[in-house]
């Protein structure tokens, strides 16, 4: 047994030697809390069937993965402050939010969830981790670089000049206002990226 | 050590250092059921245990490798081999065992120690003369 | 090897289980454990609070603690649990029975006052239900100034799967706000079989996000400090204590009267 009697084993204001003796109390300074942000990409073989989708149904899908790969222990870190942050039912961004201790645990259950149950139906998908983030921020900046990136790939798959014109105005606008409204972008982004590749 | 009388004060004792000395560690458990005349074999046994590792880690605790060497139908009393690196995972998972087929049942965990050795005796139980 | 300690063994009123819990115990090396009573206040009805019985009558002989040659030590020790500020009546007589006194909160508001105000020993932590609140800087750090330890059980983790998923993150949640200081691990073990062995709880503490020599701790040191907290509790600001000087009818008065500090198992 190493110490056995502390300072703390005392009522508080005890006086010693006629001065009052009092611990010094701790900083009550906010600490922010720690979380890590996984950027995913849902992949489905039928893009329609994305629209089906909704918070509660990914949640459900990853818990219970996670309880399966990890068991009980594993379900009780998920428990832990996960949340979905923001769902893009058009084009299948999911932003997840993680313990940050445990992410790499809860992590490499991802790879196994092979379907969704959303609405009553079975919606078979894999989950593709793009980027792990410590704030939404970063998330939200790399999505904007990422599907510029989209854009630019879709460039020269064009079938006519229209579909051209449009593709190289989105890129225009996403890269001349870039950093200023990027929550705005990434949706209208998002629903160019659809259009194109329908 | 020629340079070590050179110097006068020889150095009498040598400190040898062992590390990473095993891969493996052994542990020693004992099984204490409520009903005691429950047969039990070495493969119930280890199924029991991964029984309880699967529900404790998922899947990826199942996988995981341990040897059962040693079993004792009488007592209940088995050694384990296990890699160093998930002797937390297996052990926390035995104490967690609750229930075995409805019964109460508890692991008790003997000794534990990186050598096979070490578990031949116990120098806490040493009976001196 | 230290002293290890457990105090929660849950009472019951059958004397043989009692008796069982407490040779296990003595069995797997525990120096020192307290028998938990229960008292849960409800609104409709006043309640007694029950009275501990004194050890003697429940075991005749205190079985030898295993890897020493004392017996065993046995106190008691009351748990209010909390639903309502007017649970907790502080310097009711009937508390002067027990050594110990821990208390249950169950709304945030209740954990703040058990933690900044009442005279308590131990403030526990619910295992078999999620979080009511989360756990806040302030008054964790308060009840650790205070000599306040937090109690996390691990017998409910044993008997069911759910269970176990909330004990898990409950105290994985309170390690991360108090830093594995001032927590005690104990059983709360209402059968022989839910009890553990000391180093096994420790292990187990690895699982609650406690590191080796934390752990440790939980079982040993911290324990003992919440039992000379406990003893602070009945003198002047735990300097100052009196003891009455006629003697005749405590069978043994040094081990009863002497502060805990003091007695013979905690003196090593």
């Amino acid at each position: 047994m190493s110490s056995g009697w502390r300072w703390r084993d005392l009522p508080s204001g005890v006086k010693f030697c006629g001065r009052k003796f009092s611990r010094k109390k701790s900083g009550t300074a906010m600490v922010r809390v720690k979380a890590r942000y996984l950027l995913c990409e849902l992949n489905v073989s039928d893009r329609t069937q994305l629209l089906l989708l909704d918070d509660r149904a990914v949640l459900a899908a990853v818990k219970t993965a996670v309880a399966r790969i990890h068991g009980d222990y594993g379900a009780a870190l998920c428990s832990m402050r996960f949340s979905i942050k923001y769902l893009n039912a058009h084009t299948g961004i999911v932003f997840l939010r993680f313990l940050r201790r445990a992410y790499k645990l809860l992590w490499s259950a991802l790879p196994f969830i092979t379907s969704i149950d959303a609405r009553g139906h079975k919606i078979p998908c894999f989950l593709n981790c793009l980027h792990v983030g410590g704030t939404i921020r970063t998330c939200q900046k790399f999505l904007v670089r990422y599907n510029t990136q989209q854009l630019h790939r879709m460039l020269p798959k064009c079938r006519n000049e229209e579909e051209k014109q449009e593709v190289r105005k989105a890129i225009l606008n996403c890269s001349l206002t870039k950093g200023n409204n990027e929550e705005f972008h990434i949706e209208s982004e998002s629903e160019e990226d659809e259009e194109a590749q329908s | 050590m020629r340079r070590d009388e050179e110097k006068g004060e020889a150095a009498v004792f040598q400190r040898v250092v062992l590390k990473n000395a095993s891969p493996y560690h052994y542990m020693k458990v004992c099984l204490v059921l409520e009903d005691e005349s429950t047969k039990l074999s070495a493969v119930e046994l280890k199924q029991f245990i991964i029984t309880g590792l699967k529900t404790l880690y998922g899947e990826v605790g199942a996988a995981l490798n341990f040897d059962l060497l040693k079993y004792d139908e009488d007592t209940f009393t088995a050694v384990l081999r296990v890699y160093s690196k998930w002797l937390v995972k297996l052990w926390s998972s035995l104490t967690l065992n609750g229930f075995y087929q409805n019964q109460a049942c508890a692991f008790r965990v003997l000794q534990v120690s990186p050598f096979l050795l070490a578990l031949s005796g116990n120098s806490r139980e040493l009976q001196l003369d | 090897m230290s002293v290890f300690v457990d105090l929660n063994l849950s009472y019951t009123a059958d004397n043989n289980r009692l008796r069982a819990l407490i040779e296990t115990a003595a069995h797997l090396g525990f120096s020192t454990v307290a028998i938990n009573y229960v008292f849960e206040p409800t609104t409709k009805k006043k309640q007694e609070i029950p009275a501990p019985k004194p050890i003697s009558a429940l075991i005749d002989h205190l079985p030898i603690v295993q890897g020493r040659s004392r017996p065993i030590t046995v106190l008691n020790r009351l748990t209010v649990v909390m639903s309502d500020s007017s649970h907790f009546r502080p310097n009711a007589a009937e508390y002067r029975g027990f050594d110990l006194l821990a208390v249950y909160p169950t709304t945030e508001k209740l954990f703040h006052s058990a933690c900044m105000l009442l005279d308590i020993d131990i403030i526990v932590i619910s295992v078999t239900e999620k979080l009511p609140f989360f756990f806040k800087r302030a008054p964790v750090n308060g009840a650790v100034d205070r000599g306040v330890v937090f109690e996390v059980c691990y017998s409910a983790a044993i008997r069911d799967s759910t269970m176990r998923r909330y004990t898990i993150a409950n105290a994985l949640s309170l390690m991360e706000t108090c830093k594995g200081k001032s927590v005690i691990l104990s059983s709360a073990a209402e059968k022989a079989l839910e009890l553990r062995g000391p180093y096994d709880v420790i292990n187990l503490g690895r699982l609650f996000g406690l590191s080796d020599a934390d752990a440790k701790e939980a079982l040993s040191s911290t324990c003992r400090s919440v039992l000379l907290h406990a003893e602070t509790r009945k003198t002047a600001s735990g300097i100052v204590y009196t003891r009455r000087s006629c003697q005749e009818d405590s069978p043994q008065p040094d081990l009863c009267d002497a502060p805990a500090a003091k007695r013979p198992h905690l003196a090593e």
